[in-house]
């Protein structure tokens, strides 16, 4: 309970995580409360309301169709995030099991998972997801299967180094001594020692996958034209760059603002939780 | 390491190419006729058991048959790959040049200027390296490089291509290596050197944005971890000059970690590819697989993986060796 109040504690002082944090909280507000703060639908077209500059009655103004973009983009970040919070835990979950089998059985499952891993971390995520995505179709469950399959090597990595670690020390030996089957060390004393990086790690990748997701449906993977996805809005409007930059700039923006957050409360909880810092 | 590694490649290709999809279908439509069907899966083996079609598989990309790609017309991946290599691979460098060049002197200089405003703008700049959407920052240096620029009259760089067709026509390049920039130099082609620099700078720039503030950070902490040590203190007892101090000594120690991260940039950069050349419209792989998705082509998306993991794999080779040609004690008996 002191280590946690300690760590608060950090955080509190560290003004680009608390920046982070009110990022991502008031992100996760507009996620869960989107239908009652944006004006309009997400499929709502006016058709004569083409192009519009943002007004008062258009916040972010209008795009290619008469679709309101802050409508458009608050959905857009319900889609985006929903299939980005699927993806790392489905990633997760998928690599902390593996790499706990790796680490804690050893010998031949370790050395099995970790070519695997290996083979998967040699092809840059945006590829193998791409991979994954050709051979699947174009929705966006999709998207997140693909994008779980390219992310769950990180996590096997990972875990197989914590549990390698947590192995050595003595609190194994004397649960195990203690009469402890092995999967009841695993879960009930290894596991829950390791999850800082793990969490760590999930953060930033939220940051990460949600880049990830919105450059593949830039390129056409994942959502259909016309969807309110934010990389989809992006490309959907990259023809009209020049002339009404808004259709573009602000989806665009809302990304990166996403990503940003998700990054500045990793790496807070990062320098936390870097024993050099500690006391 | 590498072979084991490029095999698993190749598993999970033929996978997804051959067993999770049927495979007759990247040959045939629907309205292939029963008959020619089982011809075709006669000629391919598709028939025989999984490991014997992982056989064929292997002897057929040895050979360069990497299929045909269905989105540029049913031309042979292989050589679409040879035709748009030398793009990728050529904006791929220079990305790294501008990371190498730019990221290693700001780097030193955030840790000798530790906690001063540099030092904060390059956190600034890793931190959006990290964030900021890729295919967002190509359109926005359009919009700010080539659109801005032209309306206010200010020279203006090319939003797209690689190099103007008209100054083609006018000075023609002969081909060599297939890298403009190398060949118009060699050649002594200045009007499309410059022109070529000039359409490379945007790409470049987007595509090395990602590594350059992380390389910046790591020659920070690396430069850090290296200045605490006692042979900097006793450099300086000497009585050297910072300068020396700083180069000759803390410098070729530090270097390591950062050749660690120009390999794995590397990597961010060829993952950026798609999304860079799309913007662009710069005629290399990135814009072929970019395609090929969206009209799922599979055999040009394996290709592509195949490819870009070949690549991949080798970059973290010549890193390997770069470790053991910096530091000394590093080497392979």
């Amino acid at each position: 309970m002191k280590e946690l109040r300690y760590s608060a504690y950090l955080l509190k002082h560290s003004t680009l995580a608390m920046l982070g944090i009110i990022i991502v909280v008031g992100i996760v507000i507009v996620t869960v409360f989107a239908v009652f703060i944006a004006p309009y639908g997400p499929e709502v077209r006016v058709w004569e309301n083409k192009f519009q500059f943002p007004s008062l009655q258009h916040l972010f103004g209008t795009d290619d169709r008469g679709g309101d973009i802050f409508s458009r983009v608050v959905y857009g970040y319900q889609l985006d995030l929903s299939i980005s919070v699927s993806v790392v835990i489905i990633a997760g979950t998928i690599g902390t099991v593996a790499g706990s089998i790796a680490g804690f059985l050893g010998s031949r499952f370790d050395e099995g998972i970790m070519r695997i891993t290996d083979v998967f971390l040699a092809v840059p995520s945006l590829i193998l997801a791409m991979a994954f995505g050709a051979v699947l179709g174009r929705t966006p469950v999709n998207l997140a299967i693909a994008l779980a399959l390219t992310w769950w090597p990180v996590y096997a990595r990972l875990v197989r180094g914590q549990v390698l670690v947590e192995k050595q020390k003595l609190y194994v030996e004397a649960a195990r001594a203690a009469g402890g089957g092995p999967l009841r060390v695993l879960f009930k004393h290894v596991l829950p020692n390791s999850i800082y990086p793990i969490l760590v790690n999930a953060t930033l990748d939220l940051g990460a996958v949600i880049l990830t997701v919105a450059s593949l449906s830039f390129l056409g993977f994942g959502v259909e034209p016309g969807i309110a996805e934010l990389g989809r809005m992006v490309a959907d409007g990259r023809a009209y760059v020049f002339t009404y930059p808004w259709v573009v700039a602000f989806p665009g923006f809302a990304i990166l603002f996403a990503s940003l957050g998700f990054n500045l409360v990793g790496d807070g909880l990062r320098d936390i939780l870097d024993p050099r810092l500690r006391r | 390491m590498l072979i084991p590694v490029l095999m698993g490649l190749s598993i999970i290709t033929f996978t997804l190419s051959n067993v999770v999809t049927d495979p007759v279908s990247a040959w045939t439509t629907d309205r292939t006729p029963p008959a020619v069907l089982e011809q075709i899966r006669k000629a391919h083996h598709f028939d025989q058991p999984i490991y014997i079609q992982y056989f064929y598989y292997l002897v057929d990309l040895f050979h360069g048959d990497w299929g045909l790609s269905r989105s540029q017309s049913d031309e042979p991946v292989m050589s679409v790959i040879q035709r748009t290599f030398p793009a990728t691979v050529e904006l791929a460098i220079v990305a790294t040049i501008i990371q190498i060049t730019v990221g290693l002197p700001l780097g030193i200089i955030s840790a000798v200027k530790k906690d001063r405003p540099l030092d904060h703008g390059s956190r600034l700049l890793a931190l959006s390296g990290a964030s900021f959407p890729l295919f967002w920052l190509a359109l926005l240096m359009q919009y700010v490089f080539f659109y801005s620029f032209k309306l206010s009259g200010l020279p203006y760089l090319p939003s797209t291509g690689r190099v103007d067709e008209f100054i083609l026509l006018a000075h023609p390049l002969t081909r060599i290596t297939g890298f403009v920039l190398i060949d118009s130099l060699v050649t002594w082609n200045l009007p499309i050197f410059a022109d070529a620099l000039a359409h490379i700078a945007m790409p470049a720039l987007v595509d090395g944005f990602t590594g350059l503030g992380l390389i910046t950070r790591m020659t920070r902490s690396s430069m850090l971890e290296v200045m605490r040590q006692d042979y900097i203190t006793l450099a300086r007892a000497k009585g050297l000059p910072e300068r020396i101090v700083i180069y000759k000594h803390a410098l070729k120690n530090a270097i390591v970690p950062t050749i660690t991260i120009v390999g794995t940039s590397f990597g961010f950069i060829l993952a950026g590819a798609p999304l860079t050349e799309t913007v662009f419209s710069w005629p290399g792989m990135g814009k072929w697989a970019a395609y090929a998705i969206v009209s799922l082509d599979r055999a040009s998306i394996m290709g592509f993986v195949l490819i870009t993991g070949f690549i991949y794999v080798i970059v973290n080779l010549i890193v390997d060796v770069l470790y053991s040609v910096v530091d000394p004690r590093v080497r392979y008996g």
